[in-house]
């Protein structure tokens, strides 16, 4: 049986006061040392991504929040989510923060 | 037609005086409010309530001296940099400045907006209801964004390459407490077209305030939104143009002002609930048109019948360009009469931006 991959992430964020300013970063877990994949690995699993795609897009009231797009590839089975709003679930927040430190590491160089 | 009114009097007071009522008085007195307030978006969208207020501050004065006369409410908390909307209170109604800039410049935008609802639309606070502002400064860690969270208004203090603190700006203070105006008339659905509207409708709003605040004509003003927050070294004039959407910026790190004009232009997107903050453009530049070809004031006449279309109860959460403009040309129709100079303006301001009505 084939190898079904190491899981990746990857978040695009959009929206904001500033029209068409979009980041994106992603995480792919075999690029990672041990500790950081296992993390990786630890926060999808708490987000509980496929039930949150379930429910996709998930939005709230406000304005001018960022939109959150997510993609998730675990082991061959890829998962898209979209939230925006004041409708971050809480147990996605570690996940988007983990990722928007790496956009800002990116953007650093 | 104007609706009929069974208590002329009660026709002529604001909501917020009828909920005092329907509050102290007795049982005939609130039954009589009660039903008046159950049909007052019938009266907003038939004559504004700033014809009420006017009304109200005429003949009808001893009416509403022994009520509660409408005030601006606000708090201000410091998140100190963390993303807690829940931070301490730091300054209250009736307290001296504080010294920090974030604060005292959020306390005083935000009463200037609420003096502007209040004196254009008879408005008492986001709600109409007297509504505590509730403003929340130095949000998260070189934060770029300033936000309406369904309760408050949220400001980061900007990482300084996009943007400074962004309570320095009245226009973007008055833009996203307009968004709070906005959940409770509307609503329109953040998404898609009706979210395009939702931030034009705040954008027309940070405009009108910034004008009024400095008593600007159509002509005068710069029709800008965020002219005070770009960085140092960022190559703009602010964040957007409602005269010339698109034109704001063009910078090496912003990229080029992405906004249409026109609906040739219109973006097809799924960034940002559908592309808000760019097609938005579309409607400003239609708001803009429809205030220069009428001159004067922009709130006086373009503000009136975009503030009566935003009440008017046949306005759907879900509405497109079209349908918008649409109920945009019959409530100018209904306050100015069908083919007057004002509804004029409005249908060729529509047509000019390629919105067939």
């Amino acid at each position: 049986m084939a190898d079904p991959g190491p899981l990746s992430v990857t978040l695009r964020r959009s929206g904001g006061l500033l029209p068409g300013h979009v980041f994106e970063a992603s995480l792919d877990a075999g690029a990672l040392d041990a500790d950081e994949a296992v993390e990786l690995q630890r926060l999808v699993a708490a987000a509980n991504v496929p039930a949150l795609a379930a429910r996709s897009p998930i939005r709230g009231l406000g304005a001018d929040m960022y939109q959150y797009e997510l993609r998730v590839d675990d082991g061959g089975r890829c998962e898209r989510v979209v939230v925006s709003g004041a409708a971050v679930p809480e147990e996605l927040k570690p996940l988007i923060e983990r990722l928007e430190r790496e956009t800002r590491r990116q953007a650093h160089g | 037609m104007r609706p009929s009114c069974r208590h002329p009097v009660h026709c002529l007071v604001p909501d917020y005086v009828l909920r005092e009522v329907a509050k102290r008085g007795g049982d005939a007195q609130r039954e009589r409010a009660l039903d008046t307030l159950g049909r007052s978006t019938t009266l907003r969208s038939a004559r504004t309530q700033a014809e009420a207020r006017r009304a109200a501050i005429g003949p009808s004065r001893s009416a509403t001296a022994a009520l509660r006369i409408p005030k601006v409410n606000r708090i201000i908390r410091d998140a100190g940099g963390s993303e807690d909307l829940g931070a301490a209170v730091v300054r209250r109604e009736g307290d001296a400045d504080t010294g920090d800039p974030a604060v005292d410049e959020a306390f005083e935008y935000f009463g200037a907006t609420w003096d502007f609802f209040f004196e254009v639309f008879a408005r008492d606070s986001i709600d109409g209801a007297g509504m505590t502002l509730d403003g929340v400064v130095h949000y998260g860690r070189d934060f770029d964004n300033a936000f309406w969270d369904g309760d408050q208004m949220v400001f980061g203090d900007g990482s300084g390459r996009l943007f400074t603190r962004l309570t320095q700006s009245l226009s973007v203070c008055a833009h996203e407490l307009g968004h709070g105006v906005i959940q409770y008339d509307g609503p329109l659905v953040y998404q898609g077209e009706s979210g395009a509207l939702n931030e034009h409708i705040a954008d027309a709003f940070g405009a009108m305030v910034d004008q009024w605040h400095h008593d600007q004509t159509v002509e005068a003003a710069d029709w800008l939104v965020g002219k005070e927050i770009l960085g140092e070294g960022v190559q703009g004039k602010a964040l957007r143009s409602l005269k010339e959407p698109g034109t704001a910026y063009d910078d090496d790190l912003l990229g080029k002002d992405p906004q249409p004009a026109h609906m040739d232009d219109f973006v097809r997107t799924h960034d940002d609930n559908g592309g808000v903050h760019l097609n938005s453009g579309i409607p400003n530049r239609a708001f803009y048109e429809i205030a220069s070809r009428l001159g004067g004031y922009s709130w006086e006449h373009a503000g009136r019948v975009l503030y009566a279309t935003l009440g008017n109860p046949q306005l759907r959460p879900t509405v497109g360009f079209r349908r918008f403009a649409r109920l945009n040309l019959a409530v100018a129709n209904q306050l100015y009469g069908v083919a007057s100079r004002e509804a004029q303006a409005v249908e060729g301001a529509w047509e000019a931006v390629g919105v067939d009505l």
